[in-house]
């Protein structure tokens, strides 16, 4: 017979899919026949289209009435007899399960594991992905940028973002934003906050409300209006002991006087984690002119406008901008970008997902594991269900009950999860300080995922179980009695099958795991080129007004280092300007003395400013002449020591020590070389010079002690001395700069330290399967393996026949896990350093790791074998 | 009225017994018979189709037989013929319907014809 093209085959099948069991064969072909015979008379195009949409929605129509008319016509059950079914299965099955009871349990906890794991990195995923930024309708929120002529993105301008705010209709509303430490004077201990130079419209583009008094005001964000603060909620309680009197007084920031207009409500939390006050955009320390660019736009889109057309309107306000002003650099425009992506970032991104897919792999395994157990269960239930089927039962019923009992098994396993996922949530928001800022919570979404993939999980972990057990033939499952026949081998088989899926599942886990092991381990054993240990660091910004004369920084530098070194249990103290992992410090270009270079072209060097004896303070190796001295003074000419990768770059195979080096600033004698140093863990270190504060005074700087036993006890000491020398000055980010140095590395360590208690979750489970397909197939082979051992066969023999079996499983998992891992890896990439993406130890160590459990699991149903009794086994 | 219970029918049931009262068919010409008499206004599907013969074979509405294959080898299709009480059932079913049609003739939403009055 001529079944047609795809098409019809196609709608062959379906017919027969859909319909089979509804609808006689008869009906069933003329279906088939009818059919193809419109379909070869229908032109090609939309007419055969709309065709097939509507023959495949006519299916399921008639698939629905005659499905219904069916269940009506035969049993005319209610949906109290429904319920009765199920309720009558539930007891059948707790009956079961506590005959059962460690099966039961292990299926409760694998489960509990699986829908735990989940339910916590969707919770994750919901925070940091899908919904990070807690403001309402944050998907309205955009990102605005000043570009330049070739393409380059800034902040923006003050002036410019007057004009845009003026003359956008694309945008219902546009803040300018910059975050910036400030000082607070006048309120006891002198401190440096966050805080956050504001537009009036801010909180209006974020669309959150102060909980006491009232927001910024126009007028308060232009030069020449009152300068006014918001505080936030825990700033208001620390500094404030939540006094309600609070909105009208005063706060110095940065020595100017602020009335404090209002508070914000406790849950709002702006891009910064730690952000303490809100403050007058005026009062910014930054000129407010065309040229300075130095804001962050953020701007709400207007109702029915999506974020292209608000693109080409301010690109082109921006243009007409350049165009009419002299100051703004010619080719101007602007770029708008989603806040939500440019918050939550590619590394958090890369994370999240490869966390998503580690965990719906562990998910995997624990289904498949779960429907293993159900199936060795279902093969020695095989009598139980003939019995039930001779007595009547309808395979419907049948079903029924090992769906319910595979749901009851999922949720109590769901519970456990949830508690294991709530423990797991709280315990990620609390170590990686990375995520803080992220709202990360079991909310109603996460925890109906959790509903969903236990309900899902125990549908599936029941289904085949369920399909294969009810169709026992009465008479054969009750010949069979108490062997399981070979239905039993059929399911050993399918067993089989899930294990390697298993199997490489857990290689694919284990190779992305250790892959950021060993990239943490590689970051641990980064050289930095100093030694951090017992090192406890403070930061501080001079006030505007204070020390404005070189001569009087550097006295108070002095004073500042005196009293630091005086603190007892101490093995010194230093300052720098620019210090290792703290992001601050400057660049400038530099060149050889008497190079042709041009600026543009000469290396540029990191600079920082230290104190004398820095060097050896630090535990920075001196390769050559000398580190700076008290005498190297403004007396004396300037001086500097220049850093190993510097000196080969400028003065290549030649002493620098007494040459110049030359910056736009200035040139200074090299008096010595030094190791490198690292400013962060990855990319190569900086070349670098480092100039002395007897010569170059800094206004912010870091504060160095190097403490006997754990630094973060210095605190006080630290403060003390510190304010020693002027109790009017900021210290702030008192830390130990190992903490530093660990933060750094933050995803890094996160995503490792998960990837890898999946990967031993994803171990243990894959054990416990291999377990119960081993055992299970032994038992299941007792008479051949009587015959065997009556025929004479060795015990050996037959144990390695055992774990033979269990070692091909692992060897076609494993491989068919190396070529999943490859694929996927490329994913991690971005978060992998000094590792090889294909690093053939890691996929080694991978393979071994899940051959070692492989063989573990079969030894005892191994060992089990060779111990069968001949004549029992044949007896039975 | 003997089959009062069964109405209203559907639309698919009952073009296919007004068709089959003329002749016995098969399904594919069912399907292009209905589209052309009724002006394309029902277009029934296979599956549709299929649906309510069966449902109407059911109710011995209709009965099926086997056409003799024209071209030996070619597969055997069935041809459907309407029972008499399919006739019974699309003849109360009419009458319902005309009954309906006289209602708004009545009170002048349509004329005699079946056309909308010129002027109300």
């Amino acid at each position: 017979m001529d079944r047609g093209g795809p098409v019809e085959r196609i709608h062959g099948l379906l017919v027969h899919l859909v319909l089979g069991g509804v609808l006689p064969r008869g009906r069933r072909e003329g279906i088939q026949e009818v059919f193809g015979a419109l379909w070869r008379r229908t032109p090609v195009g939309i007419p055969r289209l709309r065709l097939a949409v509507r023959e495949g929605w006519g299916l399921i129509r008639l698939r629905w009435t005659l499905g219904r008319s069916a269940r009506a016509g035969e049993t005319r059950m209610t949906w109290e007899d429904g319920m009765d079914e199920v309720w009558r299965s539930l007891v059948l099955g707790i009956r079961g399960m506590a005959r059962r009871p460690v099966v039961a349990l292990a299926a409760v906890v694998t489960l509990g594991l699986g829908i735990g794991g989940t339910t916590a990195v969707y919770s994750m995923a919901d925070g940091v992905l899908f919904d990070p930024l807690p403001f309402p309708d944050a998907d309205e929120l955009v990102l605005v940028n000043q570009t330049g002529e070739d393409g380059r993105q800034s902040l923006l301008s003050y002036l410019n973002f007057r004009d845009l705010q003026a003359e956008t209709r694309t945008l219902e509303s546009l803040a300018l934003w910059t975050g910036l430490s400030v000082s607070v004077t006048g309120l006891g201990e002198p401190e440096r906050i966050r805080g956050e130079f504001v537009s009036a419209s801010y909180f209006d583009v974020l669309g959150m409300e102060v909980s006491l008094g009232r927001a910024l005001a126009p007028g308060e964000d232009v030069p020449g209006g009152a300068r006014t603060a918001v505080l936030a909620h825990r700033y208001w309680e620390r500094r404030f002991g939540s006094d309600p009197e609070v909105v009208g007084r005063t706060i110095e920031l940065n020595n100017r006087a602020h009335i404090i207009v209002g508070v914000m409500p406790p849950a709002f939390r702006s891009f910064w984690d730690d952000t303490e006050a809100w403050i007058s955009l005026h009062s910014a320390p930054r000129t407010l002119d065309r040229t300075s660019r130095s804001f962050f736009g953020i701007g709400r889109l207007a109702d029915g406008v999506d974020r292209e057309t608000s693109l080409r309107e301010l690109d082109g306000i921006m243009a007409r901008l350049a165009e009419a002003s002299p100051e703004m650099e010619p080719g101007a425009g602007a770029n708008v970008r989603d806040l939500t992506r440019w918050v939550v970032g590619d590394d958090r991104r890369t994370l999240v997902v490869s966390l998503l897919g580690a965990i719906a792999m562990v998910l995997l395994i624990a289904t498949a594991n779960v429907a293993g157990l159900q199936l060795a269960r279902s093969s020695t239930r095989g009598q139980e269900m003939a019995i039930r089927s001779a007595l009547g039962s309808g395979r419907r019923r049948l079903i029924v009950q090992l769906l319910v009992e595979n749901v009851a098994v999922a949720a109590v396993g769901g519970l456990l999860g949830l508690g294991i996922a709530a423990l797991a949530v709280r315990a990620a928001a609390a170590t990686f300080p990375g995520f803080q800022s992220f709202d990360i919570a079991l909310h109603p979404p996460a925890i109906l995922v959790a509903a969903g993939v236990t309900i899902g999980v125990g549908l599936l972990a029941g289904l085949w179980p369920a399909l294969r057990a009810s169709e026992v033939r009465p008479g054969a499952g009750l010949r069979d009695a108490g062997r399981g026949g070979s239905s039993g081998i059929g399911t050993a088989r399918f067993r089989s099958v899930l294990l390697v899926g298993q199997m490489a599942l857990a290689v694919t886990l284990l190779v992305g795991a250790g892959l950021l092991v060993r990239t943490v381990s590689a970051l641990n054993s980064v050289d930095v080129g100093f030694d951090a240990e017992g090192l406890l660091t403070g930061e501080t910004r001079l006030t505007a007004e204070a020390y404005a004369e070189d001569a009087d920084r550097m006295d108070y530098l002095d004073q500042v280092l005196r009293s630091l070194e005086a603190i007892p249990g101490t093995s010194g103290a230093t300052l720098v300007a620019g210090m290792p992992f703290s992001g601050d410090g400057g660049r400038t270009p530099v060149r050889a003395e008497g190079s042709s270079l041009s600026w543009d072209e000469a290396s540029t060097a990191f600079t920082p400013i230290v104190a004398p004896g820095y060097t050896a303070f630090m535990g920075i190796e001196l390769l050559r002449g000398r580190e700076f001295e008290r005498t190297d003074d403004p007396g004396s000419g300037f001086v500097a020591v220049a850093s190993q990768g510097l000196a080969e770059r400028i003065y290549p195979g030649e002493d620098p020590v007494g040459r110049m080096l030359e910056t736009p600033e200035g040139t200074a004698r090299i008096v010595g070389v030094v190791g490198d140093v690292r400013q962060s863990l990855v990319g190569d270190p900086e070349p670098m010079f480092y100039l002395s504060y007897r010569q170059v005074p800094p206004s912010l700087f870091s504060v160095l002690i190097r403490t006997h036993g754990p630094p973060e006890t210095y605190e006080r000491a630290l403060k003390e001395a510190f304010w020693r020398a002027d109790s009017n000055q900021p210290l702030w980010e008192i830390m130990p700069l190992e903490d530093r140095m660990a933060s750094y590395a933050g995803v890094q360590r996160f995503t490792s330290s998960l990837l890898g208690t999946f990967a031993l979750l994803a171990l243990l489970l894959t054990g416990v399967g291999m377990y119960g397909v081993v055992a299970h197939t032994v038992n299941l082979r007792r008479r051949e393996l009587g015959i065997r051992l009556a025929m004479g066969a060795e015990r050996g023999t037959l144990r390695r026949m055992v774990l033979g079996q269990g070692l091909r499983l692992a060897i076609v998992g494993g491989v068919l896990g190396l070529g999943a891992a490859l694929a996927l890896v490329r994913g991690l990439r971005s978060l992998i350093f000094g590792v090889s993406a294909a690093d053939p130890l890691t996929y080694a160590l991978a393979i071994a790791g899940v051959a070692a459990v492989a063989l573990l699991a079969c030894w005892v149903p191994a060992v089990r074998a060779t111990r069968v009794d001949p004549t029992t086994a044949l007896r039975e | 009225m003997p089959h009062d219970d069964a109405l209203p029918l559907s639309v698919p049931v009952y073009q296919i017994l007004v068709e089959l009262a003329g002749a016995p068919l098969h399904g594919y010409a069912l399907i292009e018979e209905i589209r052309d008499r009724t002006g394309g206004e029902v277009d029934l599907t296979p599956s549709t189709l299929y649906g309510a013969l069966h449902r109407m074979l059911g109710q011995k509405w209709i009965l099926e037989e086997a056409e003799t294959a024209s071209d030996a080898g070619g597969p055997r299709r069935r041809i459907y013929a309407i029972t008499e009480t399919g006739r019974e059932v699309a003849r109360a079913e009419a009458r319902r319907l005309h009954r309906a049609a006289s209602q708004a003739v009545a009170v002048r939403l349509l004329d005699a014809s079946g056309l909308e009055p010129r002027n109300p």
